[in-house]
C-alpha cells in the first residue's frame, strides 16, 4: 500500500528514540512527539477516502507496538502512539482502533503490570482512550476477504531492537526439563537404594551428587524470574528521579543472586550425572567448548552421545 | 433434514470458548458462534466500560475518571494537564492542512510529497475505486443525526457484521476482486432481511415477449415471479420458504452430492427465516454462496464482525 510508505521508519524512529530515553513517561513521549512534529503526518491533499484508508492502517500499524513480543516499555510508547494518532487524525467522524478478542488478554495484563508500577500516565492514557470509544472490539485485527494471493508485507517485521529480551534461563529450566529431571533423579536414587549393601541407608561411596539437587534449582530459576520481574518495574519513578533508595538494594540483590546462581551452576553442572540403567548406551559426555547450536535433542543422533550444552544446561537426553 | 448451524459448530459452543482465530493466517478465522463471540466480549468489557455511558461532554468522562479506582483522585488533575490532547500539538496556530511543511523530516510525508508533485506535473489522478466512495457517502448520511422513531435506535453492545457480496464471477472481466455491495448487519437480524437487502440486476429482469407492445409498462419482474433464494453457510443451506411459491433450491444439490460417494460431507437444508446471525457458526473472511432467480450467484464474504458500543441509527443498516 503506497499510502503508508515510510510510516513504520517514522514509527520506529520515535519509539526509538523513546526507547533511548529508557524511560515510559508520557511527558518524554510527547517531548519527542512535538519534536518529530508527527502530527503532520495526516497532512497533505489527500481525497476523503484515502485519509481514512490511511488512518486506518496507520492506527494498525501502531497498535502492533502495543502486544507482545515487544517489551514493555515498546508496548506503553505503543499506548502513547495510539493515543496521539487517535487523537491528531483528520478525520471527522474518528477513524477507531481495532482491538481484536485475541488481544484483548495482554491489554489486560500489561494495565495490571502499569497499576502495579504505578504508571499513571499509562493507566490515564488507556483509560480515556476507552472512554473516548475509540476501540473497535472485534474478531480478528483486519479485515479478511479471503486474500489468498496475499504477498509478505514488509511491514510484518518485528524489530529485533524492541523485541523483548528472551528469558534465557527459563527457557533452559523449563517445566518439562524439570520434570524429567525430577523423574531422573528419584530413578538414579531408587537404584543407588537397589544396589547398595543396607537397603535402608545408601552406601557413603554412592554420593555423589548432592541430595536435593533438583529442588534447588526450582527454587534458583523462581528466584531469577522475580528479580527479573522486579527489575522490569524498576524504571523511572513519576517524578523522573532515578531509581530511588530501596530500590539498589532490590538491584544488588539482584546481582548477588546472579553470582550466586552462576557459582551454584558451575559446581553442579561441570560434573556428568550418571545415567539410570535404562539408558546405558546413551552415556552423558560434557563438552568443554562452547557450542552455540540449537538442541540436538531433535535430531537423531548417531553416535548415540549425548553433549552437555554451554550453558550449563542439565543434560538433554533424547526420549525413545 | 433441517439441522441449524448447532452441528457444524459443535467444538466452539462450549464452555472453555476461546477467541476467533485464524485458520489460515491473514486469511480467514475458524468457525465460530456469532452470539457466543458477542457475550464473550461484553463479559469481558462489563468489569471495564459500563455500556449504557454514552454523554460525550468533558465533564462526564472527567467524573469517570475522578471515579476509577487506579488512579488517586488528587493526581486527576495533573494527568489531565500532562496528558491532555494539547500535548500533541505540534504548531502554534491553526495550520493548513493540505500543505506539507517543507521542512519536514518524516519519511511518509517526503514520500507523500513526491507523489502529489509527480501528480500535479503529469496532471494524473489515481483511479479511486467507485464503490468506496459510494460507501463512504452512504455512512457520512447518517453521521450525528438521530432517527425520528426512538425504536429505530440499535442499542449498544450488539454485533455488526460487515458483509461483502460478491458480482457473479466473469473470469475475464473481473480480475479485480472488488465487492460489490458491502453491507453492515445486526447480529439480532434474521438471515432474511441480508436477502432482502442485496439487490442485484437479475431481480429486475423481464421476462416475455413485448414487441408488439413495447410501451407497455411491465408488471412483474423476476424479483416478484422468483422468490426462491438459499445462502449457503458451513454446509447448510438456508432456504427462503417465506411465500408458498419459494421453492428448495438447495434439494439438487443435496441429492447429488448424497447419490453417489463423491466426497462431499452431508449437507443440511434449514429454513433462512429461522435464523438470526447470532445463531450462526461462521468463519471470518471465509467465502459462502448466496443464490438466488435459480442460478444467479453470490460469493459472500464475511469481511468483520465487531461489538459497537454506540448507538446506531438503524438507517445504516445497510450500505451501498
Amino acid at each position: 500500500m503506497t499510502l503508508t510508505a515510510g510510516l513504520k521508519t517514522d514509527f520506529e524512529r520515535l519509539l526509538l528514540r523513546f526507547q533511548q530515553t529508557e524511560s515510559v513517561r508520557y511527558e518524554e513521549f510527547s517531548a519527542i512527539w512535538r519534536d518529530m512534529k508527527l502530527s503532520t503526518i495526516f497532512y497533505g491533499k489527500m481525497g476523503k477516502v484515502d485519509s481514512r484508508k490511511f488512518t486506518r492502517e496507520a492506527l494498525a500499524l501502531a497498535s502492533r507496538y502495543f502486544f507482545p513480543p515487544y517489551s514493555f516499555q515498546i508496548r506503553l510508547g505503543g499506548l502513547y502512539l495510539l493515543y496521539g494518532l487517535y487523537n491528531t487524525q483528520l478525520c471527522q467522524p474518528k477513524e477507531k482502533i481495532r482491538m481484536a478478542l485475541k488481544n484483548w488478554e495482554e491489554v489486560l495484563s500489561c494495565q495490571e503490570e502499569m497499576v502495579n508500577a504505578e504508571h499513571f500516565d499509562a493507566i490515564y492514557v488507556l483509560k480515556k482512550l476507552l472512554s473516548d470509544k475509540a476501540f473497535h472490539f472485534t474478531a480478528m485485527p483486519t479485515l479478511l476477504t479471503f486474500n489468498k494471493k496475499r504477498k509478505k508485507k514488509p511491514n510484518d517485521a518485528v524489530n529485533e531492537n524492541f523485541r523483548e529480551k528472551s528469558n534465557l534461563v527459563s527457557e533452559l529450566i523449563s517445566t518439562e526439563a524439570l520434570e524429567e529431571l525430577t523423574n531422573v533423579h528419584e530413578h538414579y536414587q531408587a537404584m543407588k537404594q537397589v544396589i547398595s549393601a543396607n537397603k535402608t541407608q545408601l552406601d557413603k561411596a554412592l554420593s555423589l551428587i548432592r541430595g536435593n539437587f533438583v529442588s534447588d534449582l526450582k527454587d534458583i530459576a523462581l528466584k531469577f524470574q522475580q528479580w527479573q520481574e522486579n527489575k522490569n518495574l524498576n524504571l523511572t519513578d513519576r517524578s523522573g528521579i532515578p531509581v530511588s533508595e530501596d530500590d539498589e538494594p532490590k538491584d544488588q540483590k539482584g546481582s548477588k543472586r546472579a553470582q550466586t546462581l552462576a557459582e551454584i551452576k558451575s559446581k553442579s553442572y561441570n560434573s556428568a550425572v550418571k545415567v539410570s540403567r535404562s539408558r546405558r548406551h546413551r552415556q552423558i559426555k560434557l563438552e568443554s567448548e562452547w557450542t552455540n547450536e540449537k538442541k540436538s535433542s531433535n535430531t537423531r543422533d548417531l553416535s548415540v552421545r549425548n553433549q552437555a550444552r554451554k550453558k550449563g544446561s542439565p543434560p538433554f537426553k533424547k526420549r525413545r | 433434514m433441517a439441522s441449524g448451524p448447532s452441528e457444524a459448530c459443535s467444538t466452539s459452543v462450549t464452555g472453555s470458548y476461546n477467541a476467533p482465530d485464524y485458520e489460515l493466517p491473514d486469511v480467514n478465522t475458524k468457525a465460530f458462534n456469532v452470539g457466543d463471540f458477542g457475550r464473550l466480549w461484553r463479559e469481558k468489557l462489563k468489569t471495564d466500560l459500563s455500556l449504557d455511558h454514552d454523554g460525550e461532554e468533558e465533564g462526564e468522562a472527567r467524573q469517570q475518571l475522578v471515579a476509577e479506582p487506579s488512579i488517586p483522585a488528587d493526581m486527576v488533575e495533573e494527568l489531565q494537564m500532562v496528558c491532555g490532547v494539547s500535548t500533541l500539538d505540534c504548531s502554534e496556530e491553526t495550520p493548513n492542512t493540505d500543505v506539507i511543511p517543507q521542512d519536514t523530516d518524516l519519511v511518509t510525508l517526503q514520500i507523500r510529497n513526491k507523489v502529489i508533485e509527480k501528480r500535479e506535473e503529469r496532471l494524473v489522478c489515481d483511479r479511486t475505486c467507485r464503490q468506496e466512495i459510494f460507501a463512504l457517502e452512504h455512512e457520512m448520511q447518517t453521521v450525528g443525526r438521530k432517527p425520528s422513531n426512538p425504536e429505530n435506535f440499535v442499542p449498544a453492545g450488539e454485533v455488526v457484521l460487515t458483509v461483502n457480496v460478491y458480482c457473479p464471477v466473469i473470469f475475464t472481466k473481473h480480475r479485480e476482486r472488488k465487492p460489490h455491495h458491502t453491507m453492515l448487519v445486526l447480529g439480532s437480524q434474521k438471515l432474511t432481511e441480508l436477502r432482502d437487502a442485496i439487490s442485484c440486476v437479475s431481480d429486475l429482469q423481464i421476462g416475455g415477449e413485448f414487441s408488439n407492445t413495447p410501451d407497455l409498462a411491465p408488471e412483474h419482474i423476476s424479483k416478484d415471479l422468483y422468490k426462491s433464494a438459499f445462502f449457503f453457510f458451513e454446509e447448510t443451506f438456508y432456504n427462503d420458504m417465506r411465500y408458498s411459491e419459494c421453492r428448495d433450491l438447495s434439494r439438487t444439490i443435496i441429492d447429488w452430492a448424497d447419490s453417489h460417494d463423491r466426497g462431499y460431507g452431508k449437507f443440511h437444508a434449514a429454513k433462512m427465516e429461522d435464523y438470526t446471525f447470532n445463531d450462526m457458526c461462521i468463519k471470518v473472511g471465509y467465502p459462502y454462496l448466496y443464490c438466488h432467480q435459480g442460478d444467479c450467484e453470490h460469493l459472500i464474504i464475511i469481511t468483520d464482525i465487531r461489538l459497537d458500543l454506540v448507538q446506531y441509527p438503524q438507517a445504516c443498516s445497510y450500505q451501498h
